[in-house]
């Protein structure tokens, strides 16, 4: 007993590591440390997302730097009895990397980590997000009493200006400049919005910040609040991330009780309140005019502009709204100075990047990057790479506003311009790598797909255009398409992005306009040739039963639902393609891998 | 806001405009027109339609002029080739969820100058199943944009119908979501009964958890109606007028608001009633009771058309003189302080100053009143309504030395013994005793038991005049319809009783229109004591201060929507639709299940089987009836009846099954009988079925034979092209209809056919066009028809018919479907003429047809026949049942 050393086990509590049971393993080292009575020795900490999704659950034992991952209750105490006791790394639940095959012991080696340039996420997976003193150790508060102290709003503003930090929402609008706007703006009360209606598919950059590190959002807010002169700031954060909601709310009220939020703030005379604001689950309220109107208690449906919101906003008073994350980099900018920020990065872009990494990546998870990192770097060193040796074909950027970049363009930098410049849009951070099973036609089905449910109905190019896209795309993926129809969703396309109305409807044909024009041979592929390169579509595959190596044990003739597979028990089976529905049930059941995709054509010759 | 005036270019002019006008509206002013459909003048900008956009300098992507404020110097292009490419974009978007053929079909030039009438269909589809072709936006547009063609296939969504609410009719499938219903409703009239429900594509406009609107907060001001450019929502008893028709410009004479309203006319009967536009931006609010109650109320049935006197205790019809007559005999057995007049708070001005000079001078009495004083159940409420109290009251107790309260006093004891009422009486208990009553009126009521004679007289529609508003202006109304019957302004049975009675002062009494009087009045004005504010204070509570921000309070008194009375005529008497929302409400408030009683059909032999509707606006009806099944022929017909009040129809044997013993129909919606049918379900029962009526057609093998249907025509060759076919002919089938959503039984001819060709206007499928485009195909195969069959509308009849005399006079029959009453060739309604051998012949379709020879139909004259009962048709929605037979079940025609 006597090795016992004294540390610190920080457990990631974070929704991912939630939703890969967590919470039981979580309890099950609380019990055994009670039950050997390490209590005295050994802090367990509950803390935010680190980024590692992929890995979860994990353990990061301080201040040994060792990292455990994939964990299950019944690991928890070997870990316990190993390490804790006798002092030695349990060798299998540590992270393997992918390209070499070793087991990793220091996490500082991990390239998922060393890659990376934390600055917002620093806080994240290191301090308790449900301990507003925590964050206070870490230094939080002190950019808020700094500028409190020595600087007027203008000059806030003029730092944040030559910091030339962006919006991290998407549209990268300089956020010194928005808010010089709203400063200027005539009108009383001035309102301060924070966006956090995260509806990418794939993204969770700011629901990782709210949840790991709220404290920086809300004393970003504060310096916005004092620099703008507003009064009254909301935080709408979409209700399907109960998490968020939950500890948001928890920081606002230890906010509230230490003094940073309320009346005469370090009695600086700054008086600043936040609203939580749950949005209802439309899509469309990341939208900033449809963001406030939600909040106004109404439809969530976007208004034409201008007016600008730092003009007219929430209840026709200038409202500033800003992105979650661009808050969070608030405090930082005014610790450590413009000029510390704006070396990081390209010139036009400067400050880091956060990416949520996931698709067809070994390392799926949140990552932070000064901003000009290459594609290729994401994808092959952070990401580890494509799982099972497949190609790396493409990359989804920005959700189902952005574009879809090839693998071709690797060298491609992560800024602004390069991004927009390939048809894409930086978008707030999704970030989707594509093997060489991903059909192009179906990603740009997926997204028209989703963008057209989730329009708001107003206007007709969003509401009508992207269902006529659809129907096209429809047409495409049943095999009933002509190559004029080609032309048409092209056109539509550019009809749809030039005439909406909000930036919704403005960026979604983005997916099918970047895939046609990088992928424009799939699409003819499948109007032309009747084929699915990547064997995606249904109506242009077959299943085929490779009779060498069916062993005939008829687990796909007893799951198939539609009674398509044939053959006698012991001996090679086979599928009826005309019975078959392409449910691809057997293919992922097949113990012996001996079923195939193939292409629809070679079954009939 | 200042008044300054700046300056901006619109495509290189320059315009000024003040700061806080949207470009929309500076370009409006200066007469440049940008397209736009959801634009409402004073209301917030909404952006939803994007034809307005526009490039402004300066400005990144394309800014909707209906939402961007105009500044100095800016630089604005409204028009464009890129502009007007991306209009015609978004317009086809649009188009593609809205039926359009009636907007790039080829034909359509041809149909306006055949002035076809619309077919009074439940679904819009198309110029002639909707309601609003004459004032639809998207065809507006349409032609500003010079758009042809739509590439893609119309997703029709084929919702269904709202119809069972009062006034209003919601047609889902019309909507294009401009928002300007929802925006009326929330931001100028402040009820919010409807809004969006759901996103992306299955948005729609919906009252909350899609209630009907009568269960909803919707107060039926029916502005959404009016703002709605497409049709989807109409007013349902009475969107089948004709938009172009004759239009006045007058006021709502129901209460004293007095809003403006634009009637409409069609053959000088009234047909609708519209608020002004300007209503919508002057923040007037005009309720139901204008918007829908005064065409069904004014074209009553039960309107008063004669004057009636008592003879035997009887009332009769006489004539006016004969009327007049008998009031002077009688009066003048009375002393004048005997005999009192009661002045209705309806009259106009002109009426009520002529009433008081007849009193003056004629009868020589001061005993004039109001009705109201002596109707004691009249609520303040319901006064201060009245459309002319003011007026009236200022005109009667002019010169007047009784005070009001005397004359009261002297009906109520019995000095009184000879009345002059100009409106019924709430309790006519209190005339009882009068020994000679007269009363004026436009409705019978209780009040005739005790009244010696009945004047008819007119509404302000009928009549024109002045009226002093709640506010004290005099608002002005005009003749907006014909009178009804022998029925007679006010004032002028004042001026011609008096002429009759004394004819020393007929010069005093000499006016040939309103305006005539009102210029004496204004000569009189200094003699006019105003009573105003004082009386209607004291004795009413009648507010005389602006009524502006007290209007919607009034209207949203759901509760007393029956006390609103028009000549002592309870509104909700002759407005069957106001009837049963009152009811309802009230059922409704009273927390009971609301008991709405469903109509029972008669049992009768003719079970229905089924009733589907099976394309757009068609149903298939299959009826029970075995000894029609046996006897039946390709070419019967039936005629049916859905009650024993209903509308006798005429419909084509499409089908019959002798062993089921049922019979298979296929109608259209088209009017108000079919549109009864709609309602039929399984189990019911029609009152009757008459048939097989109609000659057979001669089957046997005539060779190549070509058979083509429109629309419900399809329906109606079938049976034949089925036996023809089995007689050995070689069978072409030309089907024709808008758009493929308007095809049925297409299978079954494809069966029996050698050779089908599709044709519809928008192309949808088959071939673009129309019939004579099927029969240019056909001809251009090179095929030799022997016969020719056709049945659809007249129009596609006689175009067909005239095609196949020209191409070498193939031997052509069509099936008439003329207007027909009791099918036995008695009542001749459904006669035409043919021409044989260049001489007139008349024949009857019911009994020498319906299949005719196609070359020798006069049709110019089948034309006219069939638009004659236009005016009863479109009438008929308003009043919901036959003007005959309602008054052969009250009795007043004999038998």
């Amino acid at each position: 007993m006597n090795s016992t050393r004294t540390r610190t086990i920080r457990v990631c509590r974070g929704t991912g590591c939630n939703s890969l049971k967590a919470n039981p393993v979580h309890e099950e080292l609380v019990k055994l440390i009670q039950e050997w009575n390490l209590t005295e020795f050994i802090n367990v900490k509950k803390t935010g997302c680190h980024g590692f999704c992929q890995v979860g659950p994990t353990f990061i034992i301080d201040p040994d730097n060792v990292l455990y991952v994939n964990l299950k209750t019944n690991d928890v105490v070997d870990i316990v009895k190993h390490h804790l006791l006798e002092d030695k790394i349990v060798e299998r639940l540590l992270y393997k990397d992918p390209k070499s095959g070793t087991f990793i012991k220091n996490m500082n080696d991990i390239q998922f980590y060393f890659e990376q340039k934390p600055i917002i996420t620093e806080n994240c997976g290191k301090i308790n997000p449900e301990d507003i003193d925590e964050y206070v150790i870490e230094g939080g508060y002190d950019s808020l009493r700094k500028t409190l102290k020595h600087y007027s709003p203008l000059e806030v503003i003029e730092e944040i200006q030559k910091s030339g930090l962006r919006g991290r929402g998407g549209a990268g609008f300089l956020t010194g400049q928005k808010w010089l706007l709203c400063h200027e703006a005539p009108g009383s009360p001035k309102y301060l919005i924070c966006n956090g209606d995260e509806g990418d598919p794939g993204a969770f950059m700011d629901r990782t910040i709210l949840e790991s590190d709220p404290h920086s959002v809300i004393e970003g807010m504060l310096i916005a609040a004092y620099a703008i002169g507003a009064k009254y700031g909301y935080v709408y954060i979409r209700a399907e991330y109960p998490l968020a909601v939950e500890r948001f709310e928890f920081a606002i009220q230890q906010a509230m009780d230490a003094g940073y939020l309320g009346n005469n703030i370090l009695n600086s005379g700054l008086d600043f309140n936040i609203t939580l604001k749950k949005g209802a689950g439309a899509f469309v309220c990341g939208e900033e005019t449809a963001l406030m109107a939600s909040i106004m208690g109404k439809r969530g449906m976007p208004k034409p502009r201008p007016p600008y919101p730092s003009t007219s906003g929430l209840w026709d008073k200038p409202t500033n709204n800003n992105n979650v994350k661009t808050y969070s980099f608030i405090p930082k900018i005014i610790k450590k100075g413009f000029n510390w920020f704006s070396s990081i990065g390209t010139h036009s872009a400067s400050g880091t990047l956060v990416v949520a990494l996931t698709g067809k990546i070994n390392n799926s998870g949140l990552v932070e990057i000064p901003m000009g990192t290459s594609i290729g770097k994401i994808v092959y060193d952070i990401g580890g790479g494509i799982p099972n040796r497949k190609r790396f074909k493409a990359v989804q950027i920005g959700g189902p506003s952005g574009g879809c970049i090839p693998a071709r363009f690797s060298d491609t930098k992560m800024d602004y311009k390069s991004i927009t410049a390939l048809g894409s849009i930086m978008g707030s951070g999704g970030f989707i790598v594509l093997d060489e099973d991903t059909c192009m036609v179906e990603l740009a089905h997926y997204f028209i797909s989703f963008i057209q449910k989730e329009s708001c109905g107003k206007c007709v190019p969003c509401r009508i255009g992207t269902k006529r896209m659809l129907d096209i795309l429809n047409k495409i993926r049943e095999g009933k398409a002509n190559q004029e129809d080609i032309k048409v969703l092209e056109n539509l396309a550019h009809t749809v992005q030039k005439t909406s109305l909000c930036g919704l409807g403005q960026t979604a044909p983005n997916p099918v306009l970047t895939t046609l024009k990088y992928f424009k041979n799939e699409y003819e592929a499948h109007v032309l040739d009747k084929t699915c390169p990547a064997l995606v579509c249904k109506n242009f595959i077959s299943f085929l039963i490779d009779k060498n190596s069916c062993t005939g044990c008829e687990v796909c003739k007893t799951s198939c639902p539609s009674e398509a597979i044939s053959g006698i028990s012991k001996e090679p089976h086979y599928i009826n393609p005309d019975l078959c529905v392409r449910c691809e049930i057997c293919f992922s059941l097949c113990p012996n891998n001996s079923i195939s995709k193939v292409p629809k054509h070679t079954i009939k010759e | 806001m200042s008044n300054k005036t700046n300056t901006l270019k619109i495509n290189d002019t320059s315009v000024e405009f003040f700061d806080g006008q949207t470009i929309l509206e500076v370009a409006t002013k200066a007469g440049i027109y940008i397209p736009s459909l959801c634009y409402i003048e004073n209301l917030t900008p909404y952006g939803g339609c994007r034809l307005c956009i526009v490039k402004v300098e300066g400005m990144r992507g394309y800014p909707t002029a209906c939402s961007t404020h105009a500044q100095h110097d800016m630089k604005v292009i409204t028009n464009d080739k890129e502009l007007r490419e991306l209009r015609i974009e978004v317009l086809k978007l649009i188009l593609s969820e809205h039926p359009f053929s009636c907007l790039v079909c080829d034909n359509k030039g041809k149909c306006e100058e055949d002035g076809r009438n619309e077919s009074k269909a439940g679904r819009s589809f198309g110029c002639f199943f909707c309601s609003s072709k004459d004032n639809c936006d998207l065809r507006k547009i349409t032609n500003y944009l010079e758009l042809d063609d739509v590439e893609y296939q119309l997703e029709y969504k084929n919702s269904s119908l709202k119809r069972k609410d009062p006034f209003i009719e919601v047609d889902p499938n019309m909507c294009i979501l401009c928002g300007k219903c929802v925006r009326i409703c929330n931001e100028l009239r402040k009820v919010g009964a409807i809004n969006f429900a759901n996103r992306g594509h299955d948005t729609k406009v919906s009252t909350a958890f899609d209630l009907p609107l009568i269960d909803s907060n919707c107060q039926f001001c029916g502005a959404c109606i009016d703002v709605c450019p497409t049709g989807a929502i109409s007013s349902k008893n009475t969107k089948w007028f004709d938009k172009n028709s004759k239009v006045t410009a007058s006021i709502c004479g129901f209460c004293g608001i007095g809003c403006k309203f634009d009637y409409f006319s069609y053959d000088e009967v009234l047909a609708e009633s519209i608020p002004n536009k300007i209503n919508y931006s002057n923040n007037k609010f005009p309720c139901l009771f204008g918007r829908f109650c005064i065409v069904p109320f004014n074209n009553g049935n039960e309107r008063l058309k004669y004057p009636l006197v008592k003879f035997n205790n009887k009332l009769i019809p006489s004539g006016w003189d004969e009327a007049y007559n008998t009031i002077k005999e009688n009066l003048m057995k009375f002393r004048p302080d005997e005999i009192a007049i009661l002045a209705s708070v309806d009259l106009s001005n002109e009426s009520a100053y002529i009433l008081n000079k007849f009193a003056k001078k004629i009868l020589k009495t001061d005993n004039i009143t109001l009705t109201a004083f002596l109707n004691n159940k009249y609520s303040e409420q319901h006064l201060w309504r009245n459309a002319n109290i003011n007026g009236v009251l200022k005109n009667i107790t002019l010169n007047n030395k009784k005070s009001q309260e005397e004359i009261i006093k002297d009906i109520k004891s019995g000095k009184i013994k000879a009345l002059y009422l100009t409106e019924r009486l709430d309790n006519p208990e209190i005339v009882k005793n009068i020994e000679y009553l007269i009363l004026q009126d436009i409705f019978p009521s209780k009040c005739f038991q005790f009244t010696d004679v009945v004047l008819p007289t007119c509404t302000f529609i009928e009549d024109s005049g002045t009226f002093i508003n709640s506010e004290q202006i005099p608002s002005y109304f005009s003749q907006a319809a014909l009178k009804v019957g022998e029925s007679k302004p006010d004032w002028k049975i004042f001026c011609e009783l008096a002429t009759i009675y004394d004819n020393s002062i007929e010069s005093e009494f000499r006016f040939s229109s309103a305006d005539d009087i009102n210029e004496e009045i204004i000569k009189k004005q200094t003699d006019l004591i105003l009573h105003d504010s004082e009386i209607l204070m004291e004795n009413f509570n009648v507010p005389t201060h602006s009524f502006e921000e007290k209007t919607s309070e009034f209207i949203t008194q759901r509760s007393k929507l029956e006390l609103f009375k028009y000549r002592g005529e309870p509104i909700s008497n002759q407005v069957e639709d106001l009837k049963n929302l009152i009811e309802y409400r009230k059922s409704k408030s009273s927390e009971e299940k609301p008991n709405l009683e469903i109509k029972k059909l008669k049992k009768t032999r003719f079970k229905v089987i089924s009733n589907n509707e099976i394309a757009i606006n068609f149903f298939q009806l299959v009826i029970e009836a075995p000894l029609i099944a046996s006897k039946a022929k390709p070419g019967n017909f039936v005629i049916l009846m859905k009650e024993e009040i209903s509308e006798r129809i005429p419909l084509t044997i499409s089908d019959w099954d002798t062993v089921k013993g049922t019979i298979t129909l296929y109608f259209q919606e088209a009017g108000y009988s079919t549109m009864e049918l709609t309602d039929l379900n399984t189990g019911d029962y029609l009152y009757s079925v008459v048939g097989p009526l109609g000659n057979d057609i001669e089957i046997k093998n005539f060779g190549t034979v070509l058979l083509a249907g429109g629309c419900y025509g399809n329906g109606a060759i079938y049976p034949i092209a089925k036996a023809l076919k089995s007689a050995g002919n070689k069978i072409i089938v030309i089907l024709e209809a808008r758009n493929e959503n308007l095809f049925y039984l297409e299978e079954e001819f494809e069966e029996i056919s050698d050779l089908i060709v599709y044709c519809t206007s928008d192309g949808s499928k088959g071939l673009k066009g129309k019939i004579l485009t099927g029969l240019e195909h056909i001809n251009s195969q090179g095929l030799n028809l022997d016969r020719a069959y056709f049945i659809g509308c007249t129009y596609m009849m006689r175009d067909a018919s005239d095609y196949t005399k020209e191409r070498g006079n193939i031997p052509t029959f069509v099936s008439l479907n003329t207007i027909m009453i009791d099918g036995t060739g008695m009542c001749g309604c459904c006669r035409l003429t043919l021409i044989q051998d260049g001489k007139e012949i008349t024949k009857f379709a019911c009994i020498d047809g319906p299949i005719f020879n196609g070359h020798q139909i006069k049709w110019d004259e089948l034309f006219s026949r069939n638009e004659r009962f236009e005016e009863p048709e479109i009438s008929i929605y308003q009043t919901h049942s036959c003007k005959a037979i309602e008054k052969f079940n009250a009795g007043d025609i004999d038998e």
